[in-house]
């Protein structure tokens, strides 16, 4: 594989794997910061990437590990809160609005417990898959999808998630 | 499938439905792998600084590589001290590392005008050590490199090193463990201190002066590496990397004065260009805040007085390269500043007046005193992409 192959690779998967990052990190700048760092790491091994197959599952652990790593979580901080976001209102605040709760909520997971939504709920990706990504196992991958549905539905209440399951 | 997991493909889908615009991104990966094997390269005393405001535009009249953008228009050109000591096109004064990170390590001697060969292994540092080079490779193996002799395995495992200019001294880590040894005038390597790793494993020697270790990411990306100091004489690394948190990047140490040169992130998340004391807590000494979009590559002439480093052209548009004198721009409120509007994969200084970069296959010749960037086709060195000096 040579530089050419690398450009192409870029054009090509650039835009899904900088949605993932987003997801992940949950702000478009550092979302590019850490693509560009998996990418750069990408790059530095693609001698050794050997086939094209190969690649993606490199950048995407890459950036999974990175954005879960403790220094990155120093990086751009947790900032937990017991301050809610408001409730969509009982007329009906939007769905998107709800939606939107959801997703604050969703920044305010930990960060190995959002990685693991955003890989089975974004990505789709098999709950085995999930853990190879993480470098857990597969049970570490189902209580940490427990623990974080879970805190979700305490942390939205009912009444929001009425607002965002009926959208 | 539960509603609250179908709302959240719904939630998620709907963050990313817009993506924003980013530009090359292939481009500043390959640029960022370039300077990480740069940093790798050089001994101890890499790097450097970033600077300024008002800055020039000089791109010589020969030479211009091909599909390189115009300087910036709006940077005035200003010339910059000492008259070049190399003419353009002479072959370069300094080794050079031709190849190592593709199929195995090759270096320029500039002695003898040849190529030696020296490893069929790729590797990922290679560094000067005396009148020998050390590497890293592909299989973190730290290897002695000799000329006319077998690469000597010296130790398992390595993932930095960094060698104390002009000795035979360095520091290296390991995952787990790391260390301050010698490697003897026969190819021994004698460890005289061992500490336990930082916790982070991006963390590690960059620069060591034969007593104190700096530590920094291998990436050198900022925000997300961390800077810290062993001093092996006093005893067990103990972390302080707390108090450097106001540090982002560390281009290298001036020889001159001791001090650090690097970025520093202020409360408002500007940044500015600073002397730090070499020391934990890394103290500004000296700070300008003229300049803005600092790049990753940075590295500090042989004398300390300028720092050549890479500004964008805005957050997400190529790197420049641009040359600083360190004093005028810590003295002086509008100094000269050197641009030379073309984008280089890699480079690093050949002298005080004269830069060696490569684009490609391609090695040039830049000279801060003209504003001249020359083409340099030198029979016997076929440089491979990220070529660089190898002081």
């Amino acid at each position: 594989m040579n530089e050419q192959d690398f450009r192409e690779f870029v054009a090509a998967r650039s835009p899904a794997l900088l949605r993932t990052a987003y997801l992940l990190v949950g702000d478009w700048h550092r979302a590019e910061d850490l693509l560009q760092t998996a990418l750069t790491r990408t790059y530095l091994a693609w001698r050794r990437l050997g086939e094209i197959e190969a690649v993606e599952p490199y950048t995407r652990k890459v950036l999974v590990n990175t954005a879960t790593s403790w220094w990155r979580r120093r990086w751009h901080g947790e900032r937990p809160t017991e301050v809610l976001p408001e409730a969509a209102g009982p007329d009906g605040a939007d769905a998107l609005l709800a939606r939107d709760a959801l997703w604050q909520q969703v920044r305010l997971l930990p960060t190995r417990q959002r990685a693991v939504l955003v890989l089975r709920y974004y990505e789709d990706q098999t709950e085995a898959e999930t853990a190879r990504l993480l470098g857990v196992s597969v049970g570490t991958v189902k209580s940490q999808t427990s623990r974080a549905l879970g805190t979700l539905r305490t942390r939205l209440g009912d009444h929001t998630l009425e607002g965002v399951m009926t959208r | 499938m539960t509603a609250l997991e179908d709302a959240l493909r719904r939630s998620m889908d709907g963050q990313v439905a817009v993506l924003p615009a980013v530009a090359d991104q292939a481009d500043r990966a390959i640029r960022g792998a370039g300077v990480i094997r740069r940093r790798r390269l050089v001994t101890g005393a890499l790097a450097a600084l970033v600077l300024l405001a008002g800055t020039a535009a000089a791109l010589g009249g020969h030479g211009e590589p091909r599909g390189l953008p115009a300087p910036p228009a709006d940077r005035p050109t200003v010339g910059v001290t000492t008259p070049a000591q190399v003419t353009p096109d002479a072959p370069p004064v300094v080794d050079i590392l031709s190849a190592s990170v593709r199929d195995g390590v090759r270096i320029w001697r500039a002695a003898d005008g040849k190529e030696a060969a020296l490893y069929g292994r790729p590797s990922t540092t290679v560094v000067r050590l005396d009148d020998a080079w050390l590497a890293v490779d592909n299989e973190w193996n730290l290897v002695l490199l000799r000329l006319d002799q077998q690469p000597r395995v010296l130790f398992p495992g390595v993932r930095q090193v960094a060698v104390a200019p002009g000795t035979r001294s360095l520091a290296w880590r390991t995952d787990s463990v790391m260390s301050v040894g010698t490697v003897t005038s026969d190819g021994l390597l004698v460890t005289e201190r061992s500490t336990v790793a930082p916790a982070n494993p991006e963390t590690g020697p960059v620069l060591y002066t034969g007593k104190i270790v700096l530590l920094g990411g291998a990436l050198n990306r900022g925000k997300d590496d961390e800077h810290d100091f062993w001093t092996p004489a006093d005893g067990n690394y103990v972390r302080t990397a707390a108090a450097n948190d106001h540090v982002v990047r560390v281009f290298g140490r001036r020889p001159d004065s001791g001090r650090l040169v690097g970025i520093v992130e202020n409360p408002d998340g500007s940044q500015c260009l600073a002397e730090l004391e070499f020391s934990s807590g890394m103290r500004v000494l000296r700070r300008s805040c003229d300049l803005d979009g600092y790049g990753f590559a940075g590295s500090l002439s042989p004398s300390g007085r300028r720092l050549a480093l890479d500004l964008n052209e805005r957050p997400t548009g190529p790197a420049h390269l641009t040359v600083l004198d360190l004093d005028a721009l810590f003295t002086v409120p509008k100094p000269a500043v050197v641009s030379f509007g073309v984008t280089f994969a890699g480079f690093g200084w050949e002298t005080e007046d004269s830069l060696i970069g490569t684009q490609g296959r391609e090695l040039f010749r830049i000279q801060p005193s003209t504003g001249g960037v020359t083409p340099l086709r030198v029979p016997g060195l076929n440089p491979d992409p990220g070529a660089a000096p190898l002081r």
